[in-house]
């Protein structure tokens, strides 16, 4: 069966994306650094972190950009900027609309 | 110390056994296809177990993924082995142990957790789709063998251990469905994204291992057995050379004494309690011809008096390869003590035959010399009746 391409993001890899935005991580750099961004909300184990860098490698949605010793540091590529626009703009619009119709209730 | 593996499948409890095992200092060093081996070390609370599907390539996490989950608090312990073949050990899950309480859980995404379970949610619903099936075959035969006379099945596997080895393939099989159907039913909590539980009891787990491992010694004991045991090529032996008594009535009680002792093999059956042919007097040269005197008995005690109605039913047809004997009350004779009885003679050949049930006991006995087996039924009767008893 052939594989299906990313189309759409969870949680742990839309922070994965946006941690990796600004600058290049390596793994425990990435978990801390999703962790302090949402106050401990996000929590991502290295079970699932791993198989979200494993996943976005064979996507080409980031590349390892350089190692020392087993410490592999990631980078961003533009495939992975342009999903997470998309996945931005995706939420921007359920916020917009989650937020309109509150706005109507409330003014009703 | 070295304890039977619970059935990995079955995620939860054996996190649970794997910690419980950990706070009493035991910890898991190895996780085979049916034994664990667990080493002694300190008794250490709040020490977390987790199973993680190895994937479709079933082998060991490489030394830069060891470290990178060490470095986030979680060791690499071991892998269950699936399989083993030519290639080597396929593994099923592999097995991390954290030692600190603040550590993040290993597995953290639900949608990514159920994916990682693709591939044996693959290899689960194969199991099941070729394994309902099987099963339903498996039942489909032993209810054939049992109840459908006509086909004379029940004669032929009387002595065999055919029946006890479908039904333990039928169990092994559904065993194979249930734990496909215990992962599915895991992976579909994840699916719904429902907090799936680290932790579960893990009696019945234990309690399924045991009853499935005995299921396997079995069949290896009965494959075993047969293999030294089989059932066309054991030797008759003289019935003196047996311990208890053998059940049959002897020529010489018939009046017409051969010249050779007796002789007996006894038949160990799953579906009677005993199963016994003899043979008496001049068999060697029965193509020659000759008179006799020559008697041969088939006896078997089963286990519920329905069966040997059934075996009856296939004797008569059998004897109806000579004669259309079918329900033909001619050929019925009433002898008491005995629940029915059947006697038919070879007027050209001088062959007497007699068929006699009693509760579960069944006898058949062929008969060529000049005593009349009709005089002697009170001495078949008395041998069932001693036999009934033990």
């Amino acid at each position: 069966m052939a594989r299906q391409p990313l189309k759409s993001l969870t949680e742990s890899m839309f922070y994965v994306l946006l941690a990796l935005w600004r600058q290049e991580r390596c793994g425990t750099e990435i978990a801390a650094y999703v962790r302090q961004l949402t106050a401990g909300r996000v929590a991502l184990g290295p079970g699932t972190l791993y198989a979200i860098l494993g996943k976005f490698q064979e996507e080409a949605l980031i590349k390892e950009s350089w190692s020392q010793g087993r410490m592999r540091v990631y980078r961003i590529t533009d495939a992975g900027r342009a999903l997470f626009r998309q996945e931005l703009e995706n939420m921007r619009r359920c916020v917009d609309d989650g937020q309109r119709e509150l706005g109507e209730e409330e003014e009703t | 110390m070295r304890k039977l593996a619970l059935d990995p499948m079955e995620v939860p409890a054996v996190q649970a056994w794997l910690e419980d095992w950990a706070a009493q200092g035991w910890y898991v060093e190895s996780y085979g296809r049916n034994l664990v081996s667990f080493a002694r070390g300190e008794r250490r609370e709040h020490i977390r177990y987790r199973l993680q599907p190895s994937g479709p390539q079933g082998g060991e996490p490489d030394q830069d993924t060891r470290e990178a989950y060490r470095e986030m608090g979680w060791t690499y312990v071991c892998s269950t082995v699936g399989s083993r073949n030519f290639g080597g050990v396929r593994t099923e899950f592999h097995i991390w142990r954290c030692e600190d309480p603040a550590a993040t859980e290993l597995d953290t995404d639900q949608t990514l957790r159920e994916e990682a379970y693709g591939d044996l949610l693959r290899r689960g619903w194969r199991n099941i789709w070729l394994g309902v099936p099987l099963a339903a075959v498996a039942l489909a035969l032993m209810l054939w063998l049992v109840w459908d006379r006509p086909r004379g099945y029940l004669l032929d596997l009387r002595t065999s251990s055919t029946p006890l080895m479908l039904c333990c393939h039928g169990l092994l099989v559904l065993h194979l469905i249930s734990r496909s159907v215990r992962l599915i039913r895991f992976t579909r909590q994840l699916r719904r994204q429902e907090p799936a539980p680290q932790r579960a009891p893990w009696g019945w787990a234990r309690a399924r291992v045991w009853v499935f491992q005995g299921l396997y010694a079995l069949i290896l004991l009965v494959m075993t057995g047969s293999l030294f045991r089989p059932y066309d090529s054991r030797p008759y032996l003289p019935v003196s050379q047996y311990e208890g008594a053998v059940p049959y009535v002897s020529l010489a009680e018939l009046g017409t004494p051969a010249a050779e002792e007796a002789e007996a093999v006894d038949f160990h059956s799953f579906w009677g309690k005993a199963a016994w042919w003899t043979l008496e007097g001049d068999y060697e040269h029965l193509e020659e011809g000759g008179d006799g005197p020559r008697c041969s008995a088939e006896y078997y005690s089963l286990r519920f008096p329905s069966m040997a109605k059934n075996l009856e039913a296939q004797m008569l047809k059998r004897w109806s390869f000579a004669i259309d004997i079918g329900e033909d009350p001619e050929f019925r004779v009433s002898v008491p003590g005995a629940d029915s009885a059947w006697y038919w003679r070879d007027e050209l050949k001088g062959w007497q035959f007699l068929l006699l049930r009693r509760g579960g006991q069944v006898l058949d006995v062929s008969y060529q010399g000049e005593a009349d087996l009709r005089e002697h039924l009170d001495s078949y009767v008395t041998m069932l009746e001693r036999f009934r008893q033990g």
